[in-house]
């Protein structure tokens, strides 16, 4: 009988359930969609220069620590749910059944409501599935094929861990209603805390203290995105930084919003037209005096809305960045390059012949196209000890070496006369700082002669980062003879191939050099083997390796942000409604007192709108307000890294197209909110 | 003299076709300026149900009331919002504070509402709070104030807009009786040196003694009037005595 009373409440409360049910289902479809990615039988298939083995385990992490999230999540929408119906439970009592019994109805209805959600959550998850399959696919350049499938052990896997959350809290709540006590259910409603419970100076204080956490939190992201980017900087020093900015700027928020009412306060006491205009008295009344015990609260979507904004907006950007920078690093199918760095003497430099290597490559399927070795030079010999990371020097390569580099990239040859040099620069340096330097510097000195330039002659075509030396922003392109005579830095090599190579026969090239080298200059090997930078001394890169990698750091990175930023939006956009939602219960009767006031209904509405448009512009404003600074400082910073890797149009339709997003999905939740808080209201 | 509030032939039925409860059957009477008016009567009949027509919380089924001239069965919705917050004041049973806004707001509300010059507001709550006792409570809220000071903020709330008809549904109902007695006689106090209109529902005899006019209803229809006239006012409490017993109601529960 029971059971039935429960299913009818269930089936009759459909209204009231609407955020509970809402919640639910977009979290099982969530969890539902990014576990499915990590099914058995979840196929993909992609060709065989990709491997996302590494992928799939992170996504998994991720899924389960952001899960961890929801449980919170649930928690609270049931305790609203109580809340709401607790005067009903007390007439359940009062007319005799068992406190227990109706705690046991309670969690039957729940259930109800969780199987729905599951059900619904699974078929949306699908859905969601799909998106995601098409996403990864178009970063990995494949087609897509639609296909709507169930994964029977991720629908298990959804269903335990949802099923564990409500039992877990079902029994919580069961507990809890059957120890209340029958007097305190039929009070809920009444109580009220407007008390300050410190002086005024307390207030004002911890203002302060809030302000000055943000003004640090500024300077110190500041400084954050001006050393982000700088290897001579320690990375536990950058990581401490990052993490005083973002503890000044979460204690900020809450010191912010524990003294808003207080100041609030202050500033209402002063404005006697704005306190005294129509209504505005009531509405003062009503948010302030929630104000102070939902402070902390609001503090925390705050924090939560701009986690999600930061997901958003970034991780699009970040994940375009890591495929700019893949572009601007893999221009070769294979590049083996050394440093000289862990050298200590000039006689030891090894004159490398890749001879071995090119053999291994052209013997497999995937034949050698076009190949060079690329000599690079000291300038002066002298430039060999300069290793402070401040002096390091720029090299030089040969007019032939660089022109060959040039035809293998697909660009054309240059042409230098024998007085003259020509540049090759980063292509992230603005034009103007290179003109600049150029001009400043027209001409160099090698040890056998000095040679010049003009502004037209450097070049950004990107070449890989392997043609400058470390710490170097360019590399000087010197003709053939004026090469002859200088000391030698490294030899580079780099290859094409008739055809992509498969990942399986990439990742054996770097084993295969690494063994090659140590038996070929076993000399040199033997010299420096405990040096630990030597170990690193020939490096092997290939574009398949690459690609694969920065792919999916880039798909990573995207379907995380997406991830994390939609559960943070949902997190934050359910725990305003439902502070509303169960508020509003307390001001039916200040309605119900303003209504017999002769307010008339359209009045009311604006007042509702007003109540809940400020509860939910606060937190949207100063998290709006937060990352506008955010963004302010990290477009600053990045710039040029921004319209490298990203481009600037891309960028700003990045952000314009999140937050057209985000608006809308707000406005729906606070139209929804005034609805269901509309309906609260009327219900008696 | 004009009257403040007149009931033409008014009925309220409640109730589908197969079955009608009429809970007003012709009432008809009229409160001129400056009258404390009661409305008396046992449970069920219609004493609550009067007060909400006149107050325009109800409609009436036939009949008109008139308010300062104004007949409210004719208005539309719209206008009777409008029409209640400059016309009427309350006083509920349950007091009906808000507990968000202090003793002053509260009061303060009613001007709001009606858009008084925001200057001016504070001066005017001031003055009616000391003319009522309660101007040391204005900056506490409802919470940390007494049952009887929370009705004599009522009151005040009542009457500083000076409406032209005071509504009082059993103000002292929740209040203990000595409460009860310093609440009735500052109404009295404010009907006698302000002129306000008073119309009281009680069904506590010693209440209804402090009125100057009684109107007894039975069954939805007029039973009887009362007039203190030069009656002293324990005279016209046991007068009001003997008229229960009349009815039938019990007199055993009243002092």
């Amino acid at each position: 009988m029971y059971a039935k009373l429960s299913f009818r409440n269930a089936k009759r409360s459909i209204m009231d359930y609407l955020i509970y049910f809402v919640t639910l289902t977009l979290s099982v479809s969530f969890f539902y969609a990014f576990s499915s990615l990590s099914s058995r039988w979840y196929e993909l298939t992609t060709n065989d220069k990709y491997n996302l083995e590494n992928f799939y385990t992170y996504i998994n992490y991720a899924t389960y620590l952001i899960s961890g999230i929801l449980i919170f999540l649930v928690y609270q929408v049931n305790k609203y749910m109580i809340k709401r119906r607790k005067r009903e439970f007390a007439t359940y009592i009062l007319l005799g059944i068992e406190q227990r019994k109706v705690a046991v109805m309670f969690f039957i209805e729940t259930l109800i409501m969780l199987l729905c959600s599951v059900v619904m959550g699974i078929f949306l998850g699908s859905l969601i599935t799909q998106a995601l399959t098409a996403l990864i696919l178009t970063t990995i350049d494949s087609n897509i094929v639609f296909g709507f499938r169930f994964y029977p052990d991720t629908i298990l896997s959804t269903f335990i861990f949802f099923l564990t959350i409500i039992v877990f809290i079902g029994l919580f709540n069961m507990k809890h209603l059957s120890k209340i006590k029958l007097i305190d259910m039929f009070n809920d409603e009444k109580k009220t805390e407007i008390q300050f419970v410190r002086g005024k100076w307390f207030y004002v204080v911890i203002a302060m203290v809030s302000l000055a956490c943000f003004v640090f939190a500024f300077f110190n992201l500041e400084r954050y995105i001006e050393i982000q980017h700088l290897l001579t900087v320690d990375v536990s020093i950058k990581n401490q930084i990052l993490l005083q900015t973002i503890v000044a700027g979460v204690l900020g928020t809450y010191a912010l919003f524990y003294s808003f009412a207080y100041i609030m306060i202050l500033i209402k006491d002063k404005l006697i037209r704005l306190k005294y205009k129509h209504t505005n008295l009531f509405l003062l009344g009503s948010v302030l005096s929630k104000m102070n015990t939902t402070s902390m609260m609001m503090a925390t979507v705050t924090l939560t809305l701009l986690g999600s904004i930061i997901c958003f907006v970034i991780s699009p950007v970040l994940s375009e960045w890591a495929k700019g920078y893949l572009a601007y690093r893999s221009v070769f199918d294979v590049q083996i390059n050394n440093v000289y760095n862990s050298i200590s003497e000039k006689g030891d430099l090894p004159q490398i012949d890749y001879a071995e290597v090119y053999k291994y490559i052209n013997d497999s399927e995937f034949n050698v196209k076009e190949y060079v070795s690329v000599e690079m030079y000291f300038l002066s010999e002298e430039d060999f000890y300069k290793r402070r990371k401040t002096n390091f020097p720029a090299l030089a390569i040969s007019l032939s070496d660089f022109n060959q580099l040039r035809k293998m990239a697909g660009y054309d040859p240059i042409s230098i006369e024998e007085d003259e040099f020509a540049m090759q620069w980063d292509e992230k340096i603005p034009d103007r700082d290179i003109r600049k330097f150029i001009e400043d510097n027209p001409s160099i000195q090698t040890d056998i002669q000095s040679l010049q330039t003009n502004v037209n002659q450097y070049y950004t075509e990107t070449l890989g980062e392997t043609v400058f030396n470390d710490y170097s922003d360019y590399t000087i392109v010197l003709p053939d003879k004026a090469c002859e005579k200088l000391l030698l830095a490294n030899i580079n090599f780099y290859a094409n191939t008739t055809k992509e190579l498969s990942y399986s026969f990439a990742s054996t090239i770097d084993p295969f050099v690494e063994s090659w080298f140590k038996e070929e200059y076993s000399t040199l090997y033997m010299k420096y083997q405990d040096d630990p930078e030597f170990k690193d001394f020939v490096s092997t890169r290939t574009k398949t390796e690459q690609m694969n990698d920065g792919n999916t750091s880039s798909l990573l990175i995207r379907v995380i942000g997406l991830y994390g930023g939609t559960i943070l939006l949902i997190i934050c956009l359910t725990l305003l409604a439902l502070q509303q939602l169960s508020d509003s219960l307390e001001h039916r009767t200040r309605y119900d007192i303003l209504q017999k006031l002769g307010v008339d209904r359209k009045a009311m509405n604006g007042l509702i709108f007003k109540q809940i448009g400020i509860y939910f512009s606060i937190p949207f404003i100063t998290a709006l307000f937060a990352f506008s600074i955010f963004l302010y400082q990290f477009s600053i910073n990045k710039a040029n890294e921004i319209k490298a890797y990203v481009g600037t149009k891309l960028f700003v339709f990045n952000i314009l197209i999140t937050l057209i997003m985000i608006v809308g999905i707000y406005l729906c939740y606070f139209a929804s909110t005034i609805i269901s808080f509309k309906r609260n209201l009327r219900t008696k | 003299m004009k009257p403040v509030l007149e009931l033409v032939n008014i009925e309220k039925y409640y109730g589908g076709k197969s079955s009608v409860t009429k809970a007003i059957d012709d009432i008809s009477f009229s409160v001129v300026n400056g009258e404390f008016i009661g409305v008396m009567g046992p449970s069920g009949s219609g004493k609550t149900t009067l007060l909400n027509v006149i107050a325009t919380i109800d409609q009436v089924s036939a009949g008109h009331i008139y308010i300062d001239g104004q007949d409210i069965t004719e208005m539309r919705s719209k206008e009777i919002a409008a029409f209640r917050r400059k016309n009427l004041g309350f006083v509920f049973q349950d007091f009906n504070l808000l507990d968000t806004l202090t003793i002053q707001e509260n009061i303060a509300l009613a001007l709001t509402i009606n858009n008084y010059e925001p200057s001016l507001i504070n001066e005017m709550v001031l003055k009616i709070a000391i003319k009522l006792g309660i101007d040391e409570l204005l900056n506490k809220y409802p919470y940390e104030v007494s049952g009887g000071q929370k009705q004599r903020v009522a009151c005040a709330r009542a009457v500083v807009t000076t409406p032209k008809l005071i509504l009082a549904d059993e103000p002292t109902g929740a209040l203990d009786s000595k409460s009860a007695q310093m609440l009735l006689e500052t109404i009295s106090d404010l009907n006698k040196t302000l002129e306000t209109t008073i119309l009281m529902v009680t069904h506590d005899a010693f209440a209804a003694s402090y009125c100057k006019r009684i109107l007894f209803i039975k069954d939805g229809t007029m039973f009887t009037e009362m007039i203190k006239g030069d009656q002293t006012r324990k005279q016209f409490f046991n007068q009001i005595l003997d008229t229960i017993a009349l009815l039938g109601g019990d007199v055993g529960g009243v002092r």
